[in-house]
């Protein structure tokens, strides 16, 4: 009788301590994806912050290039020349471009991965709970199981 | 009475200018003379006669007074065995193919190129004309005619074509180089972005009025598309056909980037050339930032001018991000712009003044309205120059910024690509192991002297050119210890002889001499012979004269030839041979004693003969006069096989005052004498001292003594010749009477 009793008893904390577990899974998968949130911030900060480098680093080489080329030449009206810069401004811009692209990539890869783990918080949480009820469920059914045992004999 | 033996051991630093008379104390002066005709002075130090002139053939042109050249003949070398002249004159181009060391013929004679269209050479500027030859084909240039290809076709054919640039495979684009001829700000304004015959307006007066218009004919770029002037109608509007629709892709992957929350656009467009408010078509835009494709292609306006490769238009939709995008984006637009240029040879703006291949890249330099810029072709494709996006085998495109205009006149492709201006010498520097391309092409001024009208040649590892207003002969060498070039004046000591020079010829091994001569034509008919040995540090001067004048030279390897106005009436192409000793000269077949001379020499006209027995014995048999078209010599009793039939020319070695150094100083302008003078000579049959005539029966090599008289403040010796025969003076001794 009172083995049965202390079973069903185990089985209630052990439920609770399974449905505790899987909220801590859900709190923790919830700071994970604010981490997330977090890097998305920061990538996109990032992508600004290396789209301006390369803006700037554009600027420069072109001042410096423009500052050579006029030493060798008039480099304000020789086409060669402003072909030249012109090359160099289409593969700035297009590499702007490129920097921009992949921070969208990130940005995305990151959301993805934020979105799944918020949802595998929930399914470990959802996971516990079922698993509380299934030991509790378990424990009434042996408790039930011994008690009617005992009251034959 | 002293007497001194003065000896002049060499003439190595030619003839001298009087104004050198003073200077005994140089080592130029007991070296020199005061004149040197027709002599050559010898890597030795003496001087030999010039070689006579052989007659080839006679050009049959009208000698024109007002004119500065009617000929010129230029080198056309393909190999050692198919070597050309090529005579340039009035509308007209022969070529003479050397076919051995005995006969030179005309090959083929041009007054039309391909397309039947007269010749555009002009005798009033073939002074100018420059040339460039690589294999078969030589390009000639001067500023106001189209770059010209003469090209040999086949051992004795050549034709003349018009340069032209290649083409895209659809033949939308054109190689060719352009400029921006506009002034900053000026837009161009074109009535449609396809089509023929659209308008093109231009913001302020830019259009060739002249009837017809210079433009016609041209192409424009509006942005980077074709447009074909048709016509023009007045100073601000042109007619067009667009040659290709003008529909960009712009360069930049993905232009567009968007604004969250806002229907703004920002385009990055390379040098778009929009004011603000311009109509533009969109088109092959992908969505971006939200916004759909059908609110980003379709008619847009610009907003707004962020910078000039940057420029905004609103959108159909608000974007909800901030994001990069478009993918590769078309725009169409006729829109007013500045981003428009034009060729840059035409008959507006002129053609090249300059041509050289240089690293395997043809050169032209010099327009009219560019006259300090150089066009490089792309690398081994000469008839490129497309600019590309500037890579290291792309046109180069360099422009002089050296702070004032300098107009280019020549190009000389040697360790640098030299540069000769109307007002400098220039250079693009050559690097080791290292090509020139458009991002390492660079020009250095270097010295401020100018060239005149006449090619700067390769002579003696420098470059010999005449300084603008043709009073002094440079050199321009690199000199280590400077690290630059310099131009230094070769002929100060010979001022006299540079007299409006204006052709130039340079001869390795000319006259059956080891050294190189630079032999220069001058207006006043005669020739001016500058020998450098830079190693022995040996130049000098000396003069060639003719009866007649010489009109242009050219030199093939070793042969030197020259055209010459024989009696101002007959330009014969002549060549320098060592065989002959008569100018405008033959070697005539004799028959009993008698020639006829009919085809190169008129009747009444004096000549001088020089005839071979069968025995191989010459005879100088003085001067004849044409009659009936021949010349006989039925009058001498020897049977002559053969004749040398021409003109005499002077020969003439005139030394400095003899001077010495006495005791109580030099005897300068003191009364003096020259008593005795051996001269020691060379393999020569007729020479004279002072007018005193050498004896001989037999040509004489070694000294010989003349005894002289007379006093003077100025004792010259004049050795020169009564006969048109052999001469070579290695030098003398003047015994000296004070």
């Amino acid at each position: 009788m009172w083995s049965a009793i202390a079973s069903l008893g185990f089985a209630m904390i052990s439920a609770k301590g399974q449905r505790q577990a899987g909220a801590a899974s859900l709190r923790s998968a919830r700071a994970q994806a604010y981490d997330i949130g977090t890097s998305i911030k920061i990538n996109e900060a990032k992508v600004l912050q290396e789209q301006g480098r390369r803006a700037e680093e554009l600027r420069t080489a072109e001042a410096s290039n423009i500052a050579l080329f006029s030493t060798f030449s008039d480099a304000s009206s020789s086409k060669s020349v402003q072909a030249f810069l012109n090359k160099q401004r289409e593969i700035a811009g297009s590499d702007i471009s490129t920097i921009s692209f992949m921070g969208e990539a990130e940005k995305y890869r990151l959301q993805t991965e934020k979105r799944v783990v918020v949802e595998e918080g929930y399914a470990r949480k959802t996971a516990a709970n079922i698993g509380a009820l299934t030991t509790m469920a378990t424990g009434i059914y042996k408790f039930g199981e011994t008690y009617s045992t005992g009251r034959a004999k | 009475m002293q007497k001194y033996r003065v000896p002049i051991n060499s003439f190595q630093f030619g003839e001298v200018s009087p104004s050198t008379l003073s200077r005994i104390d140089s080592p130029i002066y007991a070296a020199s003379a005061q004149r040197l005709e027709n002599l050559v002075v010898r890597a030795e130090g003496g001087a030999s006669k010039r070689s006579g002139l052989k007659n080839i053939y006679d050009f049959g042109i009208t000698k024109s007074s007002s004119k500065r050249m009617q000929h010129r003949l230029f080198p056309f070398i393909f190999d050692d065995n198919e070597r050309y002249i090529i005579s340039v004159e009035d509308a007209k181009v022969r070529a003479f193919r050397i076919v051995s060391e005995t006969s030179v013929t005309l090959v083929s004679t041009l007054t039309a190129d391909t397309a039947s269209a007269a010749l555009p050479f002009d005798d009033d500027y073939l002074h100018q004309y420059t040339y460039a030859q690589s294999g078969d084909v030589m390009f000639i240039c001067h500023p106001l005619i189209a770059i010209r290809m003469l090209t040999r076709t086949g051992l004795t054919s050549f034709e003349i074509t018009t340069y032209s640039f290649d083409n895209r495979s659809d033949d939308k684009q054109t190689y060719q180089p352009y400029s921006t001829f506009h002034p900053t700000g000026m837009t161009l304004d074109p009535s449609a972005t396809s089509g023929t015959g659209i308008t093109l307006t231009t913001s302020a007066a830019y259009w060739d009025t002249s009837s017809p218009s210079k433009h016609i004919g041209s192409k424009i770029r509006y942005g980077y598309e074709e447009i074909l002037i048709t016509a023009v109608t007045n100073s601000t509007v042109a007619t067009g056909n667009v040659v290709n629709d003008l529909t960009q892709k712009l360069a930049v992957l993905n232009p567009f980037r968007t604004i969250s929350g806002s229907t703004t656009v920002e385009v990055t467009m390379l040098n778009h050339g929009f004011e603000g408010s311009e109509s533009i078509v969109f088109s092959d835009a992908s969505a971006v930032g939200n916004i759909a494709t059908s609110n980003l292609n379709g008619t847009r306006s610009v907003t707004g001018i962020i910078d000039d490769n940057t420029f905004t238009f609103t959108a159909g939709g608000s974007a909800n991000a901030d994001a990069d995008g478009g993918g590769f984006v078309k725009i169409a637009t006729h829109a007013p712009s500045t981003n428009w240029d034009e060729q840059s040879f035409s008959a507006k703006r002129g053609y090249p003044a300059a041509v050289a291949f240089h690293e395997n890249r043809l050169v032209f330099a010099g327009t009219t309205s560019e006259p300090d810029s150089l066009w490089f072709s792309k690398s081994s494709q000469f008839f490129n120059f497309d600019v590309g996006d500037g890579e290291d085998n792309s046109s180069i495109n360099l422009i002089a910024a050296t702070g004032d205009v300098n107009e280019i006149r020549y190009l000389v492709s040697d360790r640098d690509l030299q540069i000769f201006t109307a007002s400098a010498e220039l250079y693009v520097p050559t690097f080791l192991n290292q090509a020139i391309t458009p991002t390492n092409a660079q020009i250095r001024k270097q010295t401020p002297f100018g060239c005149e009208f006449v090619q700067p040649t390769p002579l003696d590892g420098a470059t010999v050119f005449v300084q603008k207003g043709s009073k002094v002969v440079r050199e321009y060498l690199y000199t280590d210890s400077e690290d630059a070039y310099t131009s230094t004046a070769v002929s100060t000591i010979a001022s006299h002889l540079i007299v409006d020079f204006k052709d130039i010829a340079v001869c390795n091994g000319a006259f059956e001499e080891a050294e190189s001569y630079s032999v220069y034509v001058s207006t006043n008919g005669d020739c001016s012979v500058f020998g450098s040995n830079r190693a022995e540090k040996r130049a000098g001067w000396s003069r060639f004269t003719t009866q007649g004048s010489f009109e242009s030279i050219v030199a093939i390897d070793d042969r030197l030839f020259a055209s010459v106005w024989f009696d101002d009436t007959n330009l014969r192409l002549c060549e320098f041979k060592t065989t002959f000793n008569l100018d405008n000269a033959k070697s005539y077949t004799l028959s009993s004693n008698a020639v006829s001379v009919s085809s190169d020499f008129a009747n009444s006209t004096v000549v001088h003969v020089l005839a071979t027995t069968s025995a191989g014995l010459i005879d100088y048999l003085g001067t004849h006069t044409v009659t009936s078209g021949n010349i006989s010599l039925a009058s001498y009793d020897t049977t002559y096989a053969t004749a040398e039939i021409g003109y005499s020319f002077p020969v003439t070695l005139t030394t400095n005052p003899i001077d010495a150094q006495i005791k109580t100083g030099p005897v300068t302008g003191e009364p003096r004498g020259v008593a005795t003078v051996v001269v020691d000579l060379v393999d020569t049959k007729s020479a004279s001292v002072n007018t005193i005539n050498l004896i001989s029966d037999s040509s004489i090599t070694g000294k010989k003594e003349f005894r002289l008289l007379g006093y003077s403040r100025d004792p010259q010796v004049t050795v020169s010749q009564s006969e048109p025969l052999s001469f070579q003076l290695n030098g003398l001794t003047a015994e000296l009477i004070i």
